[in-house]
């Protein structure tokens, strides 16, 4: 049985057989990556991603859904905002644009415009105080409003002045110049009935001065997102002091009347008195 | 045993390489006084078939070519023929997480490649171009990270004449 296995195997060598030769694997390799380029064109504004001013690129966690800010400068307004060369003005709420969760490299450009001038020139004395969410004042920080700036006390107390009518881009930065909080508020139109805050058709806080407001108390808060509300807003203009009756004033002439008839009254039924007395 | 087992392996190997040449002896008495030479001669058929070793699929791309098919060199027996085979496509998966694959196809030309076939008419140098082919919902949905895959190409040898 040895000797025919033996011979067989002599066979085999000999003569061959058809066998098929397995070749070595080919290796395939791809790396996907963790983050993609964003190109940034915004001249005329700035445009902010996580707090921070982008350049002239952004890196951006892929999957990830970009919340960027858009903020023109003072005197600009959004025109319009192109993501991947479409057009996505309409998506943009109170200056924030969300874009789609990133799978490859994008482009954003904003295109401002000038703004219109107001109406009238007239301008208004604006302050307040800064709050996050948790109700804790901010001081230090820095608020922009129409291009306006001033930074908080210790009280996060701020004012700026000769804000114009129209919508403003309200700005906050901390002391590192990271931007915290951003938001749009309009100044609209005289209300007769006094000041009075409300919201627009985009959302936006419209706050509606009274006829003689000159200066305006508005209270911020940054919500938990960046975006900045209104809280309250108040009318401060201080009254202007009484000046007493002047010449040609006859809007207290019915309370004189009212003292002269009185003091006519009283002197007519002394007289009698008197005389009745004489004679007696 | 195993000395008289080795020794019949080495006359096998002796005998394959050496083609013994028989002769005949011709006189004056051999009837009829012709001799007739038989003369044999047998090459083995060889072949070189170039398979790509490794190759990089770039990022966001659909059609990526990962090189080809090489049928370099042949010296076929009539109607043989050599058949390269895709037998096996591992699926692309991240080093990390292998849970997390990229699907992809690997294509000639139009068409799934499942195997190509080259035969004596087959010139020399002859390639079959393949690419892994991604769409590209897949690579949106792909996760970051690095991936791999291996392909087993199997070559066989056929000679429809070959003594069984």
């Amino acid at each position: 049985m040895k000797k025919l296995i033996g011979f067989l195997c002599a066979a085999l060598l000999v003569y061959g057989v058809n066998v098929p030769a397995l070749a070595e694997g080919t290796e395939l390799t791809v790396s996907v990556p963790e983050q993609h380029m964003v190109s940034i064109e915004s001249e005329g504004g700035r445009i902010i991603a996580d707090g921070r001013a982008c350049g002239d690129t952004a890196e951006v966690e892929r999957h990830k859904e970009q919340v960027y800010w858009i903020l023109p400068d003072a005197g600009k307004v959004l025109e319009s905002l192109l993501y991947n060369g479409e057009d996505v003005t309409d998506q943009v709420k109170n200056g924030v644009f969300t874009a789609p969760a990133l799978v490859r490299d994008a482009a954003l450009t904003a295109v401002y415009a000038d703004a219109p001038a107001p109406p009238d020139g007239k301008t208004y004395y604006i302050s307040g105080t800064v709050t996050n969410a948790n109700g804790s004042l901010l001081p230090g920080v820095t608020v922009e409003i129409g291009g306006k700036t001033d930074e908080t006390d210790e009280n996060g107390r701020f004012d700026v002045t000769a804000v114009p009518l129209g919508t403003q881009t309200v700005v906050i930065t901390d002391g590192d110049g990271n931007v915290i909080g951003h938001g749009e508020i309009t100044i609209g139109q005289e209300n007769d009935t006094g000041l009075m805050l409300t919201v627009d058709e985009n959302g936006t806080p419209l706050v509606k001065p009274g006829p003689d407001t000159e200066n305006i108390s508005l209270e911020l808060v940054i919500g938990t997102d960046g975006s900045i509300a209104v809280k309250s807003a108040v009318d401060i203009t201080p009254e202007p002091p009484d000046p007493g009756p002047q010449t040609g004033d006859d809007s207290t002439l019915l309370i004189w009347s009212i003292v002269l008839l009185i003091c006519s009254g009283i002197s007519l039924s002394v007289l009698p008195a008197k005389k009745k007395t004489k004679i007696e | 045993m195993k000395k008289m087992l080795s020794g019949v392996l080495t006359a096998a190997l002796c005998l394959s390489m050496a083609v013994p040449a028989f002769a005949q002896e011709i006189s004056r008495d051999t009837d009829p006084n012709t001799g007739i030479t038989t003369l044999t001669a047998s090459k083995a058929a060889t072949y070189v078939v170039v398979i790509p070793e490794k190759a990089e699929i770039a990022f966001d791309t659909e059609v990526n070519s990962i090189g080809g098919i090489e049928y370099k060199e042949g010296n076929l027996e009539p109607d043989a023929y050599v058949t390269v085979t895709l037998s096996e496509q591992t699926p692309l998966a991240n080093d990390v997480d292998n849970s997390y694959t990229i699907p992809y196809e690997i294509r000639s030309g139009e068409e799934a490649f499942e195997a190509v076939t080259y035969d004596e008419s087959t010139a020399p140098g002859t390639k079959t171009p393949l690419t892994a082919n991604i769409t590209k919902e897949a690579w949106e949905a792909s996760k970051s990270g690095d991936y791999t895959a291996t392909l087993t190409f199997s070559i066989a040898y056929t000679n429809p004449h070959a003594q069984p």
